[in-house]
């Protein structure tokens, strides 16, 4: 009786090694971004392994997730907007999710031989003007939108991240 | 009188010297541009900043503080100067919130300013310059419920798909949101469609969708979004149909690496209308997300129902072989269609491989790592019941 029991626990023992090991192998494995990473760039190379399909959504239940396929490469990028993401990866079985940030840019050009504004920056802008007279709203400007000023001596042109 | 001709040509080359070396063109970049937080009472918390030079030049930042939480910010640095040679910098600056704020968005903005090397007051400033803000936002929950959502609208050709991101900024749990989307041609009301119900607790974000059939045409939907009693309305105008523009191929021919590419974009104009101003715009990246390359078309017109090659020349001088991520995006009159393609790039040849990006239809079909080892862990507590069953019953019947 003891040696069936014996025989039975190395059983499952082998059994669960087993069922661990296809799991470890076949399972996709998240490379880059790496969890809570913070990427400061609109393109992102996304690096896995045992996948055929990448699930990228802002938000954790991915209720509308865009989705990549990608049968021929371990990585492939995307452009993407400002934000927080989420992303995992398909193949056999679906692996965790991770979570990334998409940095935000903001930048600003003057360029005083052409007197124009131009959005340097990955995200919507407002643009006001600080003069001595005070501040002033002036224009809002989408990613690389040019924008003609008149040009006068005291002008601060600022630019900030619009809602 | 031929010194004297000599003296004057110096002096109007002086001249002209220092006219050029005066810099025409000020840029300026921050990143992140915002960052968000929820209030908690006396919390403290720092921020890292990069500042970025992007015109690789010579220059100085002046820093300062604005908006009403200003008085609770501090900032590591008031003046930074910038080498052409430094693309970024890095600063910091730390919040101190106070024990209580008024419930909604509070703000402070962080201005960095381009102000000359000899600077030394904000206040005489007298030249024309460019600021950049990064902003640090802090939301205090509202009393009760109270939930914000927006509106994005995919356009699916013969149907609208309406995602709505809520997020609960309330300090009590709202237990059912949903929405009721009405949808109107030209202030004539189509019907109603409602949404999926979901609970949310405070500070949680979660997303309501719905989906609209319908013809080609622009369309506007009042999005109520109810919640608990509450009603908190979105209007958006919508179009459905299919894109005016699509990218047929991209191609490059006698290609020889080391020389400057010629990246063949054909585009097809479906729309009636002649589209009179559209660039094709290139970003590619290397293997770690470097970006290796930022390339433009020049401007073409497209005739109506016909297609159009634009080109791109990329300078391959300094590239390796290999494989390369890319973003290919048709700008048109305040539109674009955006493509993610990977290029091979070989001693004698260059192609380019389409990466479908889709909204998934199916998301999630597969089985998920939780769930197969929930399923393996219940298999094994079921054998090993079993098991102890089996093993008792033996015992009993050896005892009798």
């Amino acid at each position: 009786m003891k040696t069936k029991i014996l025989i039975f626990i190395g059983l499952q023992v082998l059994l669960l090694g087993g069922i661990f090991l296809f799991v470890y192998l076949s399972a996709p494995k998240l490379e880059y971004p790496v969890n809570g990473e913070v990427i400061n760039e609109d393109f992102v190379q996304f690096k896995f392994k045992n996948a055929n399909v990448i699930l990228v959504d802002d938000n954790e239940e991915f209720s509308s997730p865009k989705m990549l396929n990608v049968s021929d490469s371990n990585f492939v990028g995307i452009g993407m907007t400002p934000g927080k993401y989420y992303w995992k990866a398909v193949g056999n079985i679906e692996s965790f999710s991770r979570e990334f940030v998409i940095g935000s840019k903001v930048g600003l050009e003057l360029n005083k031989e052409e007197s124009t504004l131009k959005n340097v920056g990955n995200v919507e802008i407002n643009v006001s003007e600080k003069r001595s007279s005070g501040i002033s709203g002036l224009v809002i400007l989408d990613v690389e939108v040019e924008y003609p000023v008149n040009l006068t001596n005291d002008t601060i042109y600022r630019g900030e991240q619009n809602e | 009188m031929n010194k004297r001709f000599i003296f004057i040509n110096l002096i109007l080359i002086g001249f002209m010297l220092i006219i050029i070396s005066i810099p025409s063109v000020f840029a300026l970049g921050v990143s992140p541009g915002r960052n968000t937080i929820d209030f908690s009472p006396n919390l403290e918390k720092s921020f890292s900043v990069s500042i970025l030079n992007t015109e690789s030049k010579d220059f100085s930042v002046a820093l300062s503080v604005e908006g009403d939480l200003a008085d609770y910010i501090s900032i590591s640095e008031e003046k930074i100067n910038f080498l052409a040679s430094e693309s970024s910098k890095q600063i910091s600056y730390s919040a101190r919130l106070p024990k209580g704020l008024s419930p909604g968005l509070h703000k402070a903005e962080i201005l960095i300013t381009q102000v000359p090397s000899d600077f030394e007051n904000s206040d005489v400033l007298i030249t024309t310059t460019v600021s950049v803000i990064t902003q640090l936002y802090v939301y205090v929950p509202y009393p009760g419920k109270y939930l914000e959502g927006r509106g994005d609208i995919v356009n699916k050709g013969t149907s609208a798909v309406f995602y709505i991101p809520i997020i609960s900024r309330g300090e009590e749990k709202i237990n059912e949101a949903y929405c009721e989307i009405e949808i109107y041609q030209e202030e004539t009301s189509l019907g109603k469609i409602e949404s999926n119900k979901v609970s949310i607790e405070k500070g949680e974000k979660k997303e309501l969708s719905a989906e609209w059939q319908g013809e080609p045409g622009k369309y506007k939907a009042v999005i109520n979004l109810i919640y608990d009693g509450k009603i908190e309305t979105i209007e958006k105008e919508f179009n459905l149909g299919l894109e005016n523009v699509d990218v047929l191929g991209v191609s490059v021919n006698e290609f020889k690496l080391g020389d400057v590419a010629k990246i063949k974009v054909l585009v097809q104009n479906k729309d009636s209308g002649e589209i009179s101003s559209a660039e094709a715009s290139m970003k590619i990246y290397g293997s770690e997300n470097e970006k290796v390359a930022d390339i433009k078309s020049e401007t073409y017109s497209i005739p109506a129902k016909s297609n159009k090659e634009m080109n791109i020349y990329w300078d391959t001088e300094s590239l390796d072989k290999g494989e390369y991520g890319s973003n290919l995006k048709i700008n048109y009159e305040d539109k674009f269609v955006e493509k993610n393609l990977k290029i091979d790039v070989e001693q004698d040849s260059m192609t380019f491989r389409g990466v479908g990006f889709v909204i998934a239809e199916d998301a999630g079909g597969k089985m998920s790592m939780a769930n197969m080892l929930y399923i393996i862990i219940g298999f094994l507590v079921l054998i090993n019941l079993v098991w102890i069953v089996w093993w008792m019953r033996n015992k009993k019947k050896k005892k009798r």
